[in-house]
């Protein structure tokens, strides 16, 4: 009648398919605008901060600012959002791990394509801020494969890491949140990095997010190309994020089993 | 008490020449949850126990040395009670968990059923939950679209099929469950326990199925439950697992007779031993004893089937709620003391059995013994067929109050003898066992109270009116220096210590024994079977006990060594037994629990015939 199909890793990308629809379908099923959201939120969280950087708070005049902002924040969303889901992942999906024998890498990257795929919708948006704005794109935008694969890997390698902390020990999922927050304030996103003192300018080159936000601007506000240290650096973050992730959650997933 | 549950091997039957190929291979697994460290969620408690060096200490081993192989084409059952580790098994085998020790081989693809439904999204329609599904399960697109139309089909849904799946029935989510995980045909099929859930028609539609997978397709399949009849039915071979240990392998038939003897029940190992030698020996014509079964459909129609079991004018009618054994026993006392007959009602209400034995009845006085308060004697009376001439109404807020008011009702009819039975309220196996006793000597059954270990007023009242004391409980309730009064005033103290009920029980059978011969009284021909745990329905068996000459004996089918304790106690009597009376509905004595004792005491009779011969 049938047969068993398909080697280990066509299958697990199928079901890693099928669980990034569920959420997409989740995430959506019962709201008016449904999809639209993933482009409108962007727009309408860079409103508001354009509102407020500009008229009440000030730092300096940065030309174009609504879509400095919108880059900084899209990207940076990217990674606290893929990291904040794929951290809890194993968890919540606790009844399956106890029940099916199942690669449990799929969970956390499952979040980390999801968010993924909501950065691409967001994309949309920064199009239509720089329709709105009259700014020319250049050929510098085909960079922007690369620095998703960085953001990605980074991100995924990032998500493995808590995802397999946060079974062992539920504190971290109370910390991260604290984590990103002072993340998000110690990455020029709203601000240049010049008004930061010295010693923190120089600090930022060990943030990763610092790269990957400016990296961004370069290709879609500046029309900058990327030197090749800068995508050395980008991509020497990503695949060593990655690395110790997918090592740790290599060496702990056994044990998940007994904590989850 | 200590719970004893025993986990020795009773033996392997393993076919050596069996040549069949290997599917499962078991060998020395061997599985340990360290409870400590398992419960540390936070860095503070780990930290906390890391000082305090409390970390990986506490080991559990849920399984413990289980080996095991299935053979192509087997049918295998794992049997055992809750929490004996037969679910650890099954997520070692499906992959799920990494044994601690030993060593799990497969042979072939596994489609694990180890709980329907994993993985579903409720908020999901059941198109979308059987992609997904399907694809958690390792199916590919393809496969999954080739089989839609199947899975649909077998589970019935297609009306509702791009309906969210919160909205389904529990019966519709575990039918989608259970066709897409068999629409495959795997090598080896994990069955656990799925076939509980739905209603009949589906199980038996899922039986089939795995059935037909098993017949059509010569899948190996793995099946646990705790139901004896469907590993029976199913399975061709079967392991038994108690509290991580193998206890039993050999065909499901033979698996399955030991397991239903003596499977989840508490007890020592040589009791145990006693039972299943027992059960093996059905060589026995047990026609020379009676075996009856007393009871009612609710537990108010026992005592009325009693009351209505012999004929004849019925002066008195004591009538008191079953829902407390105190007011029951004391009560009991009273009826016997009477000879009246005992009914039982509810605290609020006649019973519709109660109303027609006492329709049948027609008693002249009835006798209300309570100890809460009838909310209207007055209006049940009314309420009866032919209210009864004379209404009396004793009531008495406590067990100690209420049993010293029934003394005095009985004392002014002059209706008791020179004896009397002291207990607190906990002893219930040793009143019932005493009962017989207690009904024959006319002796009123005194309750102490739980403040002080024997009130003031017993004490006065024995004092004044009998020369002996049956005294129930162990030392460590009523001590000696409590009867020290008694003693004084030339009471004689009889007791009977034992460790537990049912050697209480073997003391009290020595006292009665002892007692029958010094009265010249024949041998015991009859006994009465109670389970001091189900007690409802047992409390007008004292009248019944003394009427029919009959000793009453304690049973608890779920405790090994009460068992035993009955066998010895039936084979005490040496063949005396004609008839034995179990009281109780199957579920409190199965037919199983009534044939050992049965058994033992039909082998009794007959050896002693052939003794005297």
């Amino acid at each position: 009648m049938k047969e068993f199909p398909t080697p280990a890793m066509r299958r697990n990308w199928f079901t890693l398919c099928m669980l990034v629809s569920k959420d997409f379908k989740k995430k959506y099923r019962r709201s008016a605008l449904g999809v639209v959201w993933s482009v409108l939120n962007p727009l309408l969280m860079m409103a508001v901060l354009a509102l407020v950087f500009s008229n009440f708070i000030k730092f300096a005049d940065i030309p174009n600012f609504p879509m400095y902002l919108i880059l900084g924040n899209t990207i940076f969303a990217l990674m606290s959002d893929s990291t904040r889901d794929g951290m809890a992942s194993i968890l919540e999906s606790t009844s399956l791990i106890k029940k099916i024998r199942i690669e449990k890498l799929i969970f956390p990257l499952e979040k980390v394509l999801f968010h993924l795929l909501n950065f691409c919708f967001s994309l949309v948006a920064v199009l239509l801020v720089m329709i709105f704005f009259r700014i020319m794109p250049t050929a510098n935008v085909l960079w922007l494969p690369l620095l998703m694969l960085y953001a990605v890997l980074f991100s995924a390698g990032l998500s493995m890491l808590l995802a397999a902390a946060a079974v062992y020990f539920r504190d971290v999922l109370h910390l991260w949140s604290v984590v990103i927050t002072a993340w998000t304030y110690a990455t020029p996103l709203f601000y240049p990095i010049e008004i930061l003192p010295a010693w923190m300018q120089k600090a930022e080159f060990f943030n990763p997010m610092y790269h990957y936000v400016t990296y961004f601007r370069d290709i879609f506000l500046y029309g900058n190309t990327p030197g090749l240290t800068e995508n050395l650096v980008c991509l020497a973050f990503g695949l060593a994020s990655f690395a110790i992730g997918f090592a740790v959650f290599r060496k702990l997933e056994g044990k998940f089993i007994l904590y989850v | 008490m200590p719970e004893v549950v025993n986990t020795s091997n009773l033996g392997a039957d393993l076919d050596a020449a069996d040549n069949r190929e290997t599917m499962i291979k078991v060998d020395h697994v061997g599985m340990m949850f360290n409870i400590a460290s398992a419960q540390l969620n936070s860095l503070k408690e780990y930290a906390i126990a890391a000082v305090r060096r409390e970390l990986a200490f506490k080991e559990f081993w849920a399984l413990d040395d289980i080996s095991f192989e299935v053979k192509k084409g087997d049918v295998y059952g794992i049997m055992g009670t809750n929490g004996s580790g037969k679910s650890t098994i099954l997520k070692i085998i499906a992959g799920v968990l990494e044994p601690t020790r030993g060593k799990c081989t497969i042979h072939g693809k596994i489609a694990p059923l180890i709980e329907l439904g994993a993985g579903f999204d409720l908020e999901l329609t059941a198109r979308e939950n059987i992609y997904l599904n399907g694809a958690l399960l390792g199916y590919s697109k393809k496969f999954i679209d080739q089989n839609f139309d199947e899975i649909v089909e077998f589970s019935e849904v297609s009306k509702f099929l791009d309906m969210p799946m919160k909205n389904y029935s529990s019966g519709m989510v575990a039918r989608i469950a259970f066709a897409i995980a068999t629409i495959m045909v795997p090598d080896i099929l994990i069955v656990d326990e799925v076939l509980s859930v739905g209603d009949f028609m589906f199980r038996q539609k899922c039986e089939r199925r795995i059935q037909e997978l098993i017949r059509d397709h010569g899948v190996t399949v793995l099946i646990v439950s705790h139901s004896n009849e469907q590993v029976r039915r199913l399975c061709n071979k079967a392991i038994w697992i108690e509290k991580g240990h193998t206890r039993m392998i050999g065909t499901a038939e033979d698996v399955c007779r030991i397991y239903q003897l003596v499977g989840g029940r508490t007890g020592c190992a040589e009791s145990e031993k006693v039972i299943m030698d027992t059960f093996e020996n059905t060589d026995v014509n047990t026609s020379c004893v009676q075996c009856n079964a007393i009871y009612g459909d609710t537990k108010f129609g026992t005592s009325a089937k009693m009351a209505q079991a012999e004929q004849g004018h019925v002066d008195t009618v004591v009538y008191t709620p079953s829902e407390d054994h105190v007011q029951s026993l004391i009560a009991t006392g009273l009826a016997s003391a009477l000879g009246a007959k005992m009914l039982t009602c509810a605290e609020q209400s006649v019973p519709d059995v109660t109303r027609q034995a006492l329709e049948q009845l027609t008693p002249d006085n009835a006798v209300f013994v309570s100890c809460t308060l009838f909310q209207n004697p007055q209006k049940i009376a009314a309420d009866l067929p032919k209210a009864p001439l004379h209404t009396h109404v004793i009531t008495e807020g406590t067990s100690t109050r209420l049993s010293l008011a029934v003394f005095e009702f009985g004392r002014e009819r002059g209706i008791w003898g020179d004896t009397c039975v002291i207990s607190p309220e906990f002893c219930v196996g040793d009143q019932f066992a005493i009962l017989p006793a207690a009904t024959k000597l006319a002796a009123p059954l005194f309750f102490t109270s739980k403040k002080t270990v024997l009130d003031r007023d017993i004490i006065d009242v024995v004092k004044a009116h009998f020369k002996r004391a049956l005294v129930l409980a162990g030392e460590e309730a009523i001590n000696e220096g409590h009867l020290e009064p008694l003693r004084q005033a030339g009471v004689r103290i009889v007791r009977f210590i034992a460790d537990n009920e049912h050697e209480a029980n073997e003391r009290i059978f020595d006292w009665l024994e002892e007692e029958r011969i010094r009265e010249g009284a024949g041998p015991v021909e009859r006994l009465v079977v109670v389970n001091p745990r189900h007690p409802d329905d047992a409390f007008c068996v004292g009248n019944y006990a003394a009427r029919n000459d009959a000793l009453i004996l304690l049973n608890n089918p779920s405790n090994l060594d009460y068992v035993a304790s009955a066998i010895r106690q039936v084979q005490r009597f040496g063949g005396s037994i004609r008839t034995l009376d179990f009281v109780g509905d199957p579920s409190i004595f199965s037919d199983l629990d009534k044939t050992i004792l049965h058994r033992i005491a039909a082998s009794a009779r007959l050896d002693a015939a052939n003794g005297g011969r």
